[in-house]
């Protein structure tokens, strides 16, 4: 007999074969304009005008598929950033004095090995565990896994010449993020904590991207360190990664590794100060990884995507898993022992390196 | 239209809020501006006066009043936009389509906010459609979308129907000539059209949004303001809700036995054929009939 398990991913399996193609918009009143789409997505429309919305939307292919494209996005803070950028001009030269003093204190004596100059911007920021840890699944990596979290005050971060606005939008884009980049590594050991770590580590690109696009009338304390165009260039498109890149802390707190989009995989044995890709053998997006010893780690990702090491990240495993579910967290004792939870709340268990799972 | 009873105060209060007066913006457009956004707000409503002071706060004024000034011609807001607003078009653009097919999006759509096109003498910039409930950045993202999404649907209305040999074209597997198994796939996925119909439209919405659009957790999430552990736990009842519903109607209306309940599912597993979610969810209006609504 069909246990409701089986029932279920039966289900689910149908709902998966649904297509994306959909027909006409369904009866329910004229399709969302864009407007109300952003004003939805910005949390602007009332209570009311909300639930319209979601019943329109709920059968409307094609306002479906906006508000796909639209939320497939990374969120845009540039109102916030705005106004943030408002209230805080009075306070951005004594402000990036302290914080580049406060720098200065805390990254000096962690440094043991020059950053990594194929890389000029140094993701060795400040790790912050999650202040928002999932309700449920319980078995999720809220103590393992990191985010990175999103780049410091908007304030603070911006430093740009007086004669920014004379400059080409493009050249002006690299030099602010160049300047910012910069700015990053020296603020590294001072940044403050996250308080929203899901939505805010999705915030970085765009934080990226408001330093590239808003130049500064005021000129920071901390002036910036010159980087030439392409670095800056490639650096910027280096950290359009770095909203989804995840750490996986090890009991030796200076062997790490960073698990993110595309199946990307790096290890650090320097706490962070610089990294080595890995070869994890998979394309899958990675969503989290636990590494109960130094030399030992597992990494879960989408469809069904599990990897084990056990010689430090020199090789990984693709281990098999019965169900192309997407994996959201896992749990690992040792090399043999972990116990992954799956998007739908489902928990496997291994006790065998993931032979058999339960 | 009615009026809406906007005094000077606020005016003036919104008017600096907005920062309006660096574009040399004048104030009887910023206040059109003001009106025709409340007016789309409350629709043919008329707010008190709190509600519709609290509404003018809530909006994002600075962008509300570069777009007024945008639209007007100008040129100092113009060149703030372009500095400002234009890589962010042109990121959106890129997150859309990575291989750039969706620049020529942007461009076109910068073309209309600067309004090439003219009516009676006036240029007719999209900037118009801008009400402030939302940042410039995000509607500049939404009008991408909202575009990008017409052109892929003009597309696949084009687009011939696959030719019967072509490799395209789905051929019926040959568990299919079974005509029980033919039947059976076809009563779930009726079961399947009956009981999304009768889910809440958040629930439907989550469901669509996941399985139908692909939309991760942390997206739905920031959707409908749910935490991905929220989402990921309404998705996992709801489909329990659907599979139970499912059930009921295999044996209550169609007089299977749990034997033959079960075969269904398993025909489905086996192959269902396409399926289109948005269509079922789309279904016609004898929806809202099916059982119950355990969509709490």
């Amino acid at each position: 007999m069909m246990a409701s398990g089986d029932k279920d991913r039966s289900l689910e399996h149908l709902l998966r074969q649904a297509s994306a193609a959909g027909p006409a918009p369904s009866g329910l009143g004229p399709c969302l304009d864009a407007e109300a789409l952003a004003a939805w997505a910005d949390e602007g429309l009332s209570p009311r005008a909300l639930a319209m919305a979601e019943a329109h939307v709920s059968e409307c292919a094609r306002c479906q598929a906006m508000v796909a494209v639209l939320m497939k996005q990374p969120p845009v803070q540039a109102a916030d950033a705005h106004r943030s950028w408002k209230w805080s001009l009075g306070w951005l030269v004594p402000l990036g004095a302290g914080v580049a003093a406060v720098s200065l204190w805390f990254a000096v004596p962690q440094r043991t090995t020059p950053i990594d100059s194929s890389r000029p911007f140094s993701r060795a920021r400040i790790e912050t565990p999650s202040a928002q840890a999932p309700a449920s699944p319980p078995s999720t990596l809220a103590d393992r896994v990191q985010p990175v979290p999103p780049q410091a005050a908007v304030g603070a971060e911006r430093a740009a010449s007086a004669d920014a606005r004379s400059k080409p939008v493009n050249e002006l884009a690299k030099a602010e993020a160049s300047n910012a980049l910069r700015r990053d590594e020296s603020v590294s050991g001072a940044r403050p904590a996250e308080e929203t770590p899901r939505r805010g580590a999705l915030a970085s690109q765009d934080a990226l991207g408001r330093l590239a696009a808003e130049p500064s009338a005021v000129s920071a304390a901390a002036s910036p360190l010159a980087a030439p165009a392409a670095a800056a260039e490639r650096d910027r498109a280096f950290r359009q990664d770095a909203a989804d890149a995840r750490q996986v802390a090890s009991p030796d707190p200076s062997v790490r590794w960073r698990i993110g989009a595309g199946g990307s995989v790096e290890v650090s044995s320097n706490g962070g100060g610089s990294w080595q890709t890995q070869a994890s053998g998979v394309t899958a997006d990675l969503t989290a990884g636990s590494a109960p010893a130094p030399s030992v780690c597992w990494v879960v990702g989408r469809g069904g995507t599990v990897l084990r090491t056990d010689d430090s990240g020199r090789t990984w495993l693709r281990v098999a898993f019965p169900r192309a579910v997407d994996l959201v967290g896992v749990q690992a004792i040792d090399g043999v022992t972990a116990t992954v939870t799956a998007s739908d709340g489902r928990v496997f268990r291994t006790t065998d390196a993931g032979r058999t799972w339960q | 239209m009615p009026a809406l009873p906007i005094d000077e105060a606020t005016v003036q209060r919104q008017f600096d809020r907005a920062g309006a007066a660096r574009w040399q913006l004048e104030i009887d457009v910023f206040v059109a501006a003001l009106h025709a956004s409340a007016s789309k707000a409350f629709g043919g409503d008329i707010p008190g006066a709190r509600e519709l002071g609290r509404y003018l706060d809530s909006l994002h004024a600075e962008d509300l009043a570069l777009a007024c000034a945008c639209a007007a011609g100008h040129a100092a807001a113009w060149e703030h936009f372009v500095l400002e607003f234009r890589p962010v078009l042109y990121r959106s653009a890129d997150a859309i389509d990575p291989t750039g097919g969706a620049r020529e999006l942007a461009d076109s759509l910068y073309a209309d906010l600067y309004g090439l096109t003219e009516r009676e003498g006036a240029r007719q910039s999209l900037f118009r459609y801008f009400h402030g409930r939302s940042s410039l950045a995000t509607w500049l993202r939404a009008v991408l979308a909202q575009r990008h999404v017409d052109r892929l649907r003009a597309g696949r209305r084009m687009e011939p129907m696959p030719e019967p040999e072509a490799p395209s074209a789905r051929a019926a597997p040959a568990a299919w000539s079974n005509p029980e198994r033919t039947r059976y796939v076809a009563l779930v996925r009726q079961g399947l059209g009956r009981a999304l119909a009768g889910l809440e439209a958040r629930d439907r919405l989550r469901i669509s949004c996941y399985y139908g659009q692909e939309m991760t957790l942390a997206q739905i999430g920031r959707l409908l303001g749910e935490h991905e552990a929220t989402v990921s736990r309404n998705l996992a009842r709801t489909r329990k809700a659907i599979r139970q519903d499912v059930e009921q109607y295999l044996r209550a209306e169609a007089g299977l036995t749990d034997a033959a309940v079960e075969e269904c599912f398993q025909s489905v597993v086996d192959d269902a054929g396409p399926i289109d979610l948005n269509e079922m969810l789309a279904a016609g209006d004898d929806r809202k009939t099916s059982g119950s609504l355990r969509s709490k």
